[in-house]
């Protein structure tokens, strides 16, 4: 009880900071940024801008990024032509096109061919991309998932940031989080792999642009090949093969997480029971709360590993004499 | 079944939550961006959309220390934390990039180096000409520590006993002989990278990764002559290698890629030898472990653009699988049991052999302006080329007796199957950004030796997206599958390895293998799945997504009851009630609700609730051996499995002002797993609820003390509480048959703080 009440008392004192410092925001409120916003307005309406980062300062940043390097003839930095004749828009243009009228006008709406992000189209943007790197992955990004879904390539990837968070493992999943919110909660779980950990990203596994997988927009052909990627142990070809551990691993384990370990769907004897009634042999069962007392007579087919602890080979056997996966 | 009775615990989390909720909401203006925490704590990382990525685009180098309060196995499952106290804080990043002339860059990362779970990664070359790249990531993943053993050797790949290690079952032992011993391994990834351009148009990407893990993990195994069983820890020590090697050709109308894949797993042990702790001759029982294997595949994938919108897309793969690990004998001890002297091996290695075939063709093309479409063609083959012999089946290795005819006697079955499916996909802008998308899918598999032939599967689905405002995008969805198939054999497997009882002469008992069973993987079924989601953008700071789907299937036989097998004895037929055994439904849910408030863009808050419940319905029926009355038994019995799981979380980031960054996450994941099983016989007893809660809660600081240095405080505390009644006090001589381990639900409550110094600049 008092572990209980103290582990209450910790979970509130962290919500009482959290909270604290929301309060505290009200009271820092800034209006600074209004007034710097009025002031670029004004400045463009006089014809004073000469420069895309005069009024898109905080977008500059991408000056850190790898399209921004010179010495690379592929990049924008490399190809492009500035309009404004200053050399730091010379990259703006080759994305988001002719922006000439914009910064004649840059109050005046739509004047932006391309604009990135919820605010656009998706197919303008993605063609603008794909121009350059429809190689690779983006092979099969046409009729994949994500552009059935009309999503862009803003929709995950943050050109102008020095670091895309989509490209680093730790942070990945965050991004995918925003659409996938069945697959945060599920991360969240008890038994899971270590994407919190900031070693599984989601792309480990999935490929956001699409792949030639059964399902699931896969990084390999199969669900079981894409594990084997990590878990070669369980590849076989054994000699006595469990036929769902062949098929497909989510026939049993659910990879995003589950509360039972490891990442099952279903407890045993439970989970087996959904294919095994023998006779000879004991599945047939009907597992009640009475079979829970370890004196009774089918408490070792429910307790601890419960069917594993003797058919422990439920990804095959390579013993030749393992046909029932026990060696 | 048990009832659920913590609902009070629910209204509190959720009025907790949503507390917390407005309270973030009422709070206003000029915060900042997120901090660089320790790497120990990437669950921040993982909640934050917009994660503070300079600790990967600046220059540093971090060093401080941390304590962790409790000594945890099950806490420091991934971190490597598991110890109590102090532990060092260290991590860099150094970037050199030059952007100017000669595309020069180089960049090294190293993360949590102070724990056992650690990464660093080192790259560089010449962008646009080629890259180069090395990294390391190390692993820990820990199991548990309440486990207890009585055999000596752990962590090695044979286990011996002191001495018999019981009387006449796992009752009888003498407890103080049970010694703890901690259940983890550790896997180290070593990546190699070489990838560059061959002229304008063709570009290479060469990569090497090897994982090696070791360490202990727990399995079953069971003994003869004792016929007990134990949970044991076996060792660990293998290698994988891989190497992709692909050659890329890009231009404007045309991509293609040729590729070569290889994977090779090495196990440097073959077998799990271990004394059967009721054995008084010191029998041996063995398990064979992962065999050595490997896998080649050549791949090429390309694609042509025909006009404006038409794009058509190949993909070829062809991989060989295999596996020829020299075999066990029979048995581990040798001349002790007579079976294993006279029953010889027909191979001495599997040669092992699966050959799998990709063949995937699709075209989208977009007819009219409003419409897109998408049709697929993909053919599938995994022919299992394994050799098929006769093997003499020995339960364990210490049984004695065992003759090598008869039913005893299986032959392998590899199964081979071949999968062709055919999609056709599209939408059409029906209105402006009100988009009707629909999809038909057509799937005929065919398996050998396996419970059915054929089976094919049909998918309808259609969705409709909709802007209900400016503001509001909302979407409903609904999708049916539905497979039929050949006639269901479920026997098929068996007859083709051995020969039953049944079929002997004079015999009345019934078949192995419920004839009524329907596997899941090959049953008839019809699904149906409904899907609504909103993403309402309240105003420029507020914004709410919420979804809600859900699924239900019902398995559909066929011909539960009935044999299409003319072999079968009529006795065994009567016997059957048509009721198909095994799943017979499953279903699901959730339901999830987002608040995003970031009213300046200093201050980003967050939090959301997630519900999701799945259940499965089961049939069984005992299935007595030589019960030949052909009377329908009497306690059939009905299985309801359900989960639910309730996730909340918020959180915030803020900058109160230039020079300090605050911010904190709390989740909790509440999940409940109930079993229940009623018989006809109305004597079932209730299975208790299996349930966890899982609190994490994280706070973190940073003081920007000059622009070179900033100072990170950190706090973690997690709290883990779980009960399941396969563990928890499960004693381990409590049971005549099984020695368990002692090994309880996971439970562990622990502080973990930490304070560090960032020198950033170059």
């Amino acid at each position: 009880m008092n572990q209980t009440i103290r582990k209450y008392r910790a979970v509130a004192a962290g919500l009482a900071l959290l909270i604290a410092g929301g309060l505290a925001g009200i009271a820092t409120a800034q209006t600074t940024q209004k007034a710097d916003a009025a002031a670029t307005r004004s400045r463009a309406e006089s014809g004073e801008i000469k420069s895309c980062v005069e009024c898109h300062e905080g977008f500059y940043a991408i000056a850190r990024t790898k399209h921004a390097v010179k010495g690379d003839a592929r990049t924008p930095e490399a190809a492009g032509t500035s309009l404004t004749g200053n050399p730091e828009d010379k990259m703006c243009g080759s994305c988001h096109g002719d922006l000439a009228a914009h910064l004649k006008t840059p109050r005046v709406k739509g004047l932006v061919p391309v604009v990135f992000g919820k605010k656009g189209a998706a197919e303008p943007q993605n063609e603008a991309c794909l121009s350059c790197h429809q190689s690779g992955s983006r092979i099969h990004w046409q009729g994949s998932k994500h552009e059935q879904t009309k999503q862009s390539c803003a929709s995950c990837h943050r050109l102008h940031a020095p670091k895309d968070p989509v490209m680093v493992a730790e942070t990945q999943a965050s991004v995918c989080f925003d659409c996938h919110k069945d697959r945060r909660a599920e991360l969240h779980r008890v038994s899971t792999h270590p994407t919190k950990n900031g070693f599984f990203s989601c792309s480990a596994c999935h490929a956001s642009h699409g792949s030639t997988a059964q399902r699931g927009s896969l990084q390999k052909n199969t669900v079981n090949e894409t594990c084997y990627t990590c878990h070669a142990q369980l590849r076989g070809p054994f000699l006595w093969e469990h036929r769902p551990s062949q098929d497909d691993c989510t026939h049993c384990h659910n990879p995003h997480g589950t509360n039972i370990a490891p990442m099952l769907k279903v407890r045993m004897p439970y989970l087996c029971q959904q294919c095994h009634s023998t006779a000879i042999g004991h599945s047939n069962v009907a597992f009640d709360g009475s079979t829970l007392a370890p004196t009774s007579g089918s408490a070792q087919r429910i307790l601890g590993n419960a069917c594993a602890n003797c058919h422990m080979k439920v990804h095959g056997s390579n013993h030749p004499s393992g046909a029932r996966l026990q060696r | 079944m048990k009832q659920n009775n913590h609902a009070p615990l629910r209204r509190r989390t959720v009025v907790l939550a949503v507390g917390a909720a407005l309270a973030s909401l009422a709070a206003a203006p000029a915060l900042a961006d997120p901090l660089l925490t320790i790497k120990l704590f990437r669950d921040s990382e993982v909640m934050f959309r917009d994660a503070d990525m300079s600790r990967w685009a600046d220059n540093y180098v971090e060093l401080g220390v941390g304590y962790n309060s409790k000594d945890s196995v099950r806490f420091g499952q991934f971190s490597g934390l598991t110890d109590k106290g102090g532990f060092p804080i260290a991590g860099f990043n150094w970037l050199s990039r030059n952007q100017a002339s000669d595309a020069q860059y180089w960049q090294i990362h190293g993360a949590n180096l102070g724990l056992d779970s650690r990464k660093f990664k080192a790259e560089g070359g010449v962008q646009g000409r080629w890259d180069a790249s090395f990294s390391f990531d190390g692993l820990k993943k820990s199991q548990t520590e309440s486990a207890m053993f009585i055999h000596q050797g752990l962590g090695t790949s044979n286990l011996s006993l002191p001495a018999r290690a019981w009387v006449t079952n796992p009752t009888t032992m003498n407890p103080a002989l049970l010694q703890p011993f901690e259940i983890q391994h550790g896997r180290d990834i070593y990546r190699l990278g070489l990838k560059g351009l061959l002229g304008n148009e063709w570009d290479y990407k060469v990569s090497y990764r090897e994982d090696r893990r070791d360490g202990t993990r727990m399995t079953g195994m069971s003994f003869a002559p004792s016929g007990e069983a134990a949970i044991l820890p076996y060792q660990i020590d293998d290698k994988t290698q891989q190497i992709e090697a692909v050659l890329s050709y890009t231009s404007k109308l045309a991509q293609f890629q040729l590729g070569y894949n290889y994977s090779r797993f090495s196990n440097g042990l073959n077998a799990f030898t271990v004394q059967d702790p009721g054995s008084a001759l010191g029998t041996l029982g063995r398990l064979s472990l992962a065999p050595d294997n490997d896998h080649h595949q050549i791949f090429a994938t390309g694609a042509y653009r025909f006009g404006k919108t038409t794009r058509l897309s190949a993909t070829y793969s062809y991989g060989i699988a295999r596996q020829n690990e020299a075999f066990l004998p029979y048995s581990a001890n040798g001349t002790t049991v007579a079976a294993s002297t006279t029953a010889g091996l027909p191979r001495s290695s599997l040669d092992g052999k699966v050959i799998n075939t990709l063949l995937d063709v699709a075209l989208t093309t977009k007819p009219i302006d409003k419409m897109n479409l998408k049709v697929a063609y993909q053919y599938r083959d995994s022919d299992n080329r394994t050799p098929i012999a006769r093997y003499a089946y020995i339960g364990r290795d210490g049984a004695a007796g065992v003759p090598v005819a008869g039913a005893t006697i299986r032959s392998n079955a590899p199964v081979s199957t071949t999968e062709s499916k055919l999609s056709l996909e599209g939408d059409y802008e029906i209105a402006a950004k009100t988009i009707l998308r629909a999809g038909l899918e057509h799937s005929d598999k065919k398996y050998t030796l396996s419970d059915r032939t054929d089976t094919q599967t049909n998918k309808l689905s259609v969705e409709l997206r909709r802007p209900i405002s400016d503001e509001f995008l909302g979407s409903v969805g609904y999708s049916r599958t539905q497979r039929r198939g050949a006639d269901y054999d479920k026997n098929v497997y068996f007859r083709n390895t051995y020969t039953d009882p049944v079929f002997q002469a004079g015999a009345t008992g019934r078949l192995t293998n419920n004839p009524s069973m329907r596997s899941f993987m090959y049953a008839d079924f019809d699904e149906d799945r409904l899907r609504a989601a909103g993403n309402w953008t309240v105003s420029e700071t507020v914004s709410l997504q919420g979804s809600v789907d859900g699924y239900q299937q019902k398995m559909r036989g066929p011909n539960c009851g009935q044999f299409s097998d003319a072999l079968q004895p009529l006795a065994v037929t009567a016997a059957l009630s048509g009721t198909c055994l095994g799943r017979e439904s499953a279903d699901g849910g959730s339901m999830s609700l987002d608040l995003q408030y970031q009213p300046e863009e200093n201050l980003t808050t967050f939090a959301f609730a997630n519900f999701s419940q799945t259940g499965v319905r089961e049939t069984g029926r005992v299935w007595t051996r030589g019960n030949a009355s052909g009377a329908l038994e009497t306690n059939n019995w009905n299985g309801d499995m359900i989960y639910r799981d309730h996730t909340v979380g918020f959180g915030l980031k803020w900058q109160p002002e230039e020079k300090w960054d605050f911010g904190g996450t709390y989740v909790l994941n509440r999940g409940t797993g109930m079993s229940g099983v009623t018989t006809n016989a109305g004597t079932a007893q209730p299975v208790p609820d299996t349930w966890n809660r899982l609190h994490t809660l994280q706070l973190f600081a940073k003081w920007d003390y000059s622009k070179q240095l900033s100072w990170r405080f950190n706090y973690l505390y997690e709290n883990l509480n779980s009960y399941d009644w396969a563990l928890s006090d499960v004693g381990a001589t409590s049971n005549v048959n099984v020695l368990f381990t002692g090994q309880q639900a996971p439970r562990y409550s622990n502080h973990v703080f930490g304070v560090s110094a960032v020198v950033k600049s170059w």
